[in-house]
């Protein structure tokens, strides 16, 4: 069984470069692909293949891949016809790629029409079934990591004109939306645990395609749906009468249980069939005798159906003459809250679905505008992009070695996790101002050194200012303004969201008792850690509390060098942007080197829309150890032929952010800390950054660069930079890879984006009212 | 493409079930057949907060030798008074010094660290769990109707939480997702032994009413699976088929009804008590009969934490404030910490001695059977990890060269010196998981050239 997707102009005639990129990918695949009873000859459609695919193939493809040439190595006049019993199969595969995504023919060549390459990739796919070796291809066009597959050039071109839609799908629920919407289940939030988790990796993680509810999901469900029915059932008075009353309980009775309960969990009323379903559960299960062990298992029931598990996007709007249908009124309302919050919709967003006003494009727009515009509603998703798409959120997770690094702290608090905090607000600050976005996160240098004392150390300084004031309890409103303003928050709500702060602080209220609290509790001798051992207030605001002591030194600072009170940022020299900010050099590390291949691969990956092929099954993907080698010297084996085919679309990239160690300090020289102490300083070689920029394809950008810095800088300038990066986006809100029926959708964001002067919102405004969110269409299949 | 896609499915969510069911199954029939090589192997994780101090356990006679490594006979030693409970067991006792564990958190609880070998979370929360920990790890390879059964008297380690499902933070069965534990003696009864018998009508009823909800959830979904797109039924046939292995749990359970019910622990007070003692003698009394039973092969008990006060023992000073040295009625630290201990292994030997009693093969299920006390906080109050001190019980289904030996390794640093990932590598290889490496490594001892990063070999059979 196959899907097929709606393709556009079509064609063949096959090439180059990424022939061999998905030969390569192929084997490996269709190596490990399960063993089948072999199919026989006689099952093979050899008839189509005469009537049909050849003759395709001898009109579009053989004049380049034939007897007289053969391009890119592939020749295609004497496949063969027996695919079904695993003949010519990487050849195929290759085949149904550059057909499936129209890579071939070339757009200057005549196209085939689409029903003709419906029929050729039909034929391929049984032929590829009966071999039993069905082709990795779909998976990978749906899979995060292969979203680049789609041919970008294509994508922007403005050559394809499918109106855009998404799959008519069901989406697991978030982690995030369960989290606030848990404690409706009844019972403690705290005792009730998160099923939805998605997996700990870098990069967008939530892909309705990916996510399943299995039985890891249903084993706690069940845990908290009985936690929480045996909570309802003790305090909730509807339950406790009906748990504890003699006779048997009314319908009527039974109906307001089950309805409510229903609502606050499915997010709609239950319809009389499932009311009724759910009472004869509940007078079934009575049969046993005891109405309390039967009304558990009845809310049970209710807590873990399907939609509470499943959101459903089917499409229940009016269906277009292209086969789409528009998502209904309340379909549009859960998937704009969806999109842009982690809550189910408000109250506004609601009623407009039950009044009718979500059913047009502008109306749609004018809820996302609403949305966006106030402040009041959190909008988490938005920087979870950032995080995910950078995935500097993961530092914490490389752990790196507190001896070696001169004194990253682990005990207390793991330092990569703060570093991560800082990042969240260099991203903030660039999304607050909403301009040329993608450039600043890629070269501004506005970064923000917090941890949990340079909070402290704000208001201390804040309360040795206006003492008088505050020890007389008379701060005025405006006074107190000022702190929040230094901390960079619109109100004390905010301040836990923000800063990481350790439990003693969390309760902060900026009333004068917790400031005067706070300013006296701040030690002035023994723990804060400074060389001087005066006693001043001077000494005592720019000092950082032994725990937090080496923590500047990510960012080039030595101990005590800076006073660390806010307001904030800091310029720094010699970073630009957020890839050369200490939570994304660590988390795209290794425990005790830097990581160029990787660091490489992932710029190569997602801001130059690049495709990087799987690593053959057969490379032993090791680093020589030689301890008076730099790792660039080291890593000189990927250098060899049959490995720098892959490996020069990574290395240069990667290679340039050597002038950072490890833990993210800048560097000249590298230091080869494995050979002995020479007058107590290990030995050390220059460091090597130099590197290419290639494949944007724009004369500006692409050419030789001296280190990371540059190659920043000519990156943050280049269109397809920023066209990657808006797939990107793309992908995160649509919750799937683009097809190239996206192609409108990602030229109109890309449009708006330039035209708004760089802003995310006005991005997120034309992909969240784009026919790619607002459509759906259900896939055939075979 | 459905193809590879059900072939996903099948690994997610069919696979579980399957291997929860058929090689249980196998077990039972290898019970009858008294086929001691292929009789299970099971676990019994006893974790206390506060540290274990090393010299607390450490026979006299081995103290001598200072940090010099040692593997010798424990049989005739003799042991601290506070390990006296363990007497009548000493040929099948081990004690396991010198570990290290410094890719872990200090302080007053490794949290996951302890049986996962990484860092994470802080004091106030355990934090994320990167991966399976040791014992979750080890109940997968003996699969039972319950994989893995958590029962705890306190929640994480500074929890005040008493009674109902807790997370202690201690041990998770895969990433990011924590093995929930009972912290209710009735409760974990109930769901234990529910099957077969009940300490209330309610209970009773409870099993039962269970097949009912898996039935409607079944039917339930089926319904909703009409509505949808055919390409999207493979999603909530995940859902589907994962109602439908626990139809197949609940007629298992049903089937070994006699067996459950003669196993099961008489339920008495200590069931419902209020004092932590008699709650942990209770999670013991289950843990044992679980065992028995056949309901699982792996329990992981969650003894206390810094809120626990030992008030029958006659301490009135909660764990925390004992840690540090404020003393409890008249006594210092370490005789509070003797005093404790000594219960602590009471407990441990009221295990050993039911599970001794049940002959199994050619012995008795003790000899397959490995009971492991340990401290989340390593070897003191505020844990260095520099030393990670075990106590076992168990015959450890002579896979392992440990029963009545006392094993040191020489100290932090030192050339030899091995960390607690090889130590949980060890165990892992030695049931049957080929695994190289378990665990984050020590980057300290990496630099130095002294990270082995393996088994300890000398210890598996």
């Amino acid at each position: 069984m196959i899907y097929k997707r709606p393709l556009i102009a079509l064609a063949a005639c096959l090439s180059l470069m990424a022939t061999l990129a998905f030969l390569h990918s192929g084997t490996s695949t269709l190596q490990s692909a399960e063993k089948k009873p072999e199919a026989k000859i006689a099952d093979a459609d050899i008839k189509t293949f005469e009537s049909v695919i050849k003759p395709f193939l001898d009109t579009h493809c053989t004049s380049c891949h034939g007897s007289t040439k053969s391009k890119g190595d592939v020749t295609l006049n004497n496949i063969s016809a027996k695919l079904a019993i695993g003949k010519d199969l990487e050849l195929w595969n290759l085949v149904l790629k550059q057909v499936v995504l129209s890579e071939m023919p070339p757009s200057k060549e005549k196209q085939p029409s689409a029903s003709d390459v419906g029929k050729v990739i039909d034929w391929i796919n049984a032929e590829l079934n009966k071999s039993g070796n069905a082709t990795s291809l779909y998976q990978k066009l749906e899979h995060p990591d292969y979203g680049n597959l789609v041919n970008h050039e294509k994508l922007f071109s403005g050559e394809i004109k499918t109106k855009p839609f998404s799959p008519a799908r069901l989406w697991r629920t978030s982690p995030n939306v369960f989290d606030n919407i848990k404690s409706n289940y009844g019972g403690d939030a705290r005792s009730i645990r998160q099923p939805f988790l998605v997996e700990d990796r870098k990069g967008i993680k939530e892909y309705a395609n990916l996510l399943f509810a299995d039985s890891a999901v249903v084993d706690v469900l069940l845990v908290n749906a009985g936690y929480c029915a045996d909570q309802l059932i003790q305090k909730g008075q509807i339950y406790k009468d009906i748990a504890s009353q003699k006779s048997a309980p009314t319908r009527d009775q039974l109906e307001v249980a089950a309805s409510q309960h229903f609502k606050k969990v499915v997010f709609r009323d239950p319809t009389k069939e499932e009311l009724k379903n759910y009472i004869a559960l509940f007078t079934g299960s009575a049969k046993e005798g005891i109405h309390s062990e039967a009304l558990r298992v009845m809310l049970m029931a209710i807590m873990m159906h399907p939609e509470s598990v499943y959101r459903i996007e089917i499409g229940l709007g009016e269906s277009d003459t292209s086969g789409r249908r528009m998502l209904s009124s309340t379909e549009l309302a859960f998937a704009i809250s969806y999109a842009i919050t982690d809550r189910h919709p408000d109250s506004i967003l609601l009623k407009a679905a039950e009044s009718g006003k979500l059913r047009t494009k502008d109306e749609v727009h004018a809820q996302i505008s609403r949305m966006l515009e106030d402040e009041s509603i959190e909008k988490p998703r938005i920087l979870r992009f950032f995080q995910e798409f950078f995935g500097y959120n993961q530092a914490h997770i490389v752990f790196k070695d507190e001896a070696r690094s001169g004194g990253f702290s682990y005990y207390g608090e793991n330092y990569p996790v703060i570093y991560e905090r800082d990042a969240d607000f260099f991203v903030l600050n660039i999304l607050e101002k909403d301009k040329d976005v993608f450039k600043q996160m890629l070269t501004s240098d506005e970064y923000f050194i917090l941890n949990r004392q340079t909070f402290r150390n704000t208001v201390f300084d804040f309360y040795e200012q206006n003492k008088e004031l505050i020890d007389k309890g008379q701060l005025t409103e405006e006074k107190s303004k000022e702190l929040l303003k230094r901390l960079g928050l619109k109100n004390w709500k905010e301040l836990n969201k923000k800063y990481y702060l350790h439990g003693f602080d969390r309760g902060f209220n900026g009333s004068p008792e917790v400031i005067k609290k706070m300013g006296k509790e701040i030690p002035t001798e023994g723990r804060i850690n400074n060389r001087n051992k005066d006693k001043s207030y001077q000494v005592i605001s720019q000092g950082m509390h032994t725990l937090y002591q080496k923590y500047p030194m990510a960012y080039d600072l030595r101990d005590g060098e800076q006073n660390f009170l806010l307001p904030q940022p800091y310029k720094r020299p010699n970073r630009a942007g957020m890839l050369t900010h200490p939570a994304w050099l660590i988390a795209h590390s290794l425990n005790d080197i830097s990581d160029p291949i990787r660091r490489g691969k992932w710029i190569r990956q997602r801001l130059l829309a690049g495709v990087v092929l799987d690593v053959p099954i057969t490379v032993d993907a090791t680093i020589p150890e030689d301890h008076h080698k730099t790792l660039r010297e080291r890593l000189s084996v990927t250098e060899a032929k049959a490995c720098w085919r892959c490996h020069e679309q990574m290395n240069p990239l990667g290679y340039t952010f050597e002038i950072f160690d490890d833990f993210g300090r800048f560097r000249t020289e590298e230091t080869l800390d494995k050979l002995p102490m020479v007058k107590g300083k290990f030995p050390s070689k220059p460091v090597d950054s130099r590197g290419v920029l290639a494949g944007t394809g724009e004369k500006n950008a692409d050419g030789d660069v001296k280190d990371a810095l540059e190659l920043i800088h000519k990156m943050a300038n280049s269109d397809k930079v920023r066209q990657s990066i808006i797939r990107h986006v793309f992908r995160y809100y649509m919750g799937r890879n683009e097809m190239l029926s996206d192609s409108m959708t990602l030229i109109a964001a890309d449009k708006a984006y330039l035209e708004s002067g760089g802003s995310f919102k006005a991005l997120l405004t034309s992909l969240l009212t784009s026919d790619s969110f607002l459509y759906r269409k259900t896939l055939t299949k075979e | 493409m459905t193809q590879s896609r059900r072939s996903i499915l099948k690994g997610i969510s069919l696979g579980t079930g399957g291997l929860l069911l058929t090689p249980f199954l196998r077990q039972v029939e290898l019970h009858a057949e008294g086929n001691a090589k292929n009789l299970p192997s099971r676990f019994v994780f006893v974790v206390k907060n506060s540290g274990i101090w090393p010299s607390s356990i450490t026979p006299e006679e081995f103290k001598l030798s200072g940090n010099n490594a040692i593997n010798s006979s424990l049989t005739k030693a003799v042991l601290p008074p506070s390990l006296k409970p363990l007497e009548p067991f000493q040929n099948q006792l081990s004690i396991v010094q010198g570990l290290s564990g410094k890719m872990c958190r200090g302080g007053h609880t490794s949290n996951f660290g302890m049986l996962g070998v990484y860092m994470v979370g802080t004091e106030s929360n355990p934090g994320n769990p990167l991966r399976a920990t040791a014992d979750a790890e080890l109940a997968k390879l003996y699969p039972a109707p319950f994989n893995h059964v958590g029962l705890a008297v306190r929640a994480d380690w500074g929890s005040n939480a008493y009674g109902g499902t807790m997370y202690p933070g201690i041990s998770a069965v895969g990433p990011g997702k924590e093995l929930p534990f009972q912290g209710s003696p009735d409760l974990a009864f109930e769901q234990l032994f529910g099957s077969a018998v009940s300490t209330s009508k309610e209970g009773e009823k409870r099993f039962i009413l269970q097949k009912n909800l898996l039935d409607f959830m079944v039917e339930d979904i089926k319904k909703v699976e009409k509505a949808i797109p055919s390409t999207e039924k493979i999603k909530m046939d995940a859902y589907l088929n994962s109602f439908e292995e626990l139809q197949v749990r609940h007629a298992k359970l049903a089937g070994m009804k006699s067996k459950i019910k003669d196993c099961a622990p008489r339920f008495t007070d200590k069931f419902t008590s209020l004092l932590e003692e008699s709650r942990q003698e209770a999670h013991c009394d289950l843990a044992a009969a679980a065992l028995i039973a056949g309901l699982t092969n792996c329990v992981t008990i969650r003894l206390d934490n810094a809120n626990t006060v030992y008030k029958a023992l006659g301490l009135t000073r909660n764990i925390h404030g004992i840690g540090h040295d404020e003393g409890s009625d008249g006594k210092n630290q370490s005789e509070c910490r003797d005093i404790i201990r000594k219960h602590h292994m009471d407990l441990i030997a009221s295990m050993a001695k039911k599970l001794k009693a049940v002959p199994e093969g050619n012995g008795n299920m003790l000899d397959n059977t490995m009971i492991i006390y340990l401290s989340d906080s390593s070897n003191k109050h505020h844990g260095d990890c520099l030393e990670w001190p075990y106590i076992i019980v168990g015959g450890c289904s002579g896979k392992l060269n440990i029963p009545g030996r006392y094993i040191r390794y020489p100290k932090y640093g030192d050339k030899g010196c091995r960390t607690i990932g090889d130590w949980w590598t060890t165990l892992l290889n030695a049931y049957g998981n080929p695994i190289k490496y378990y665990g984050n490594e020590d980057l300290e001892l990496k630099q130095g050239g002294l990270s082995h990063a393996g088994p300890l070999a000398e210890l598996i059979t």
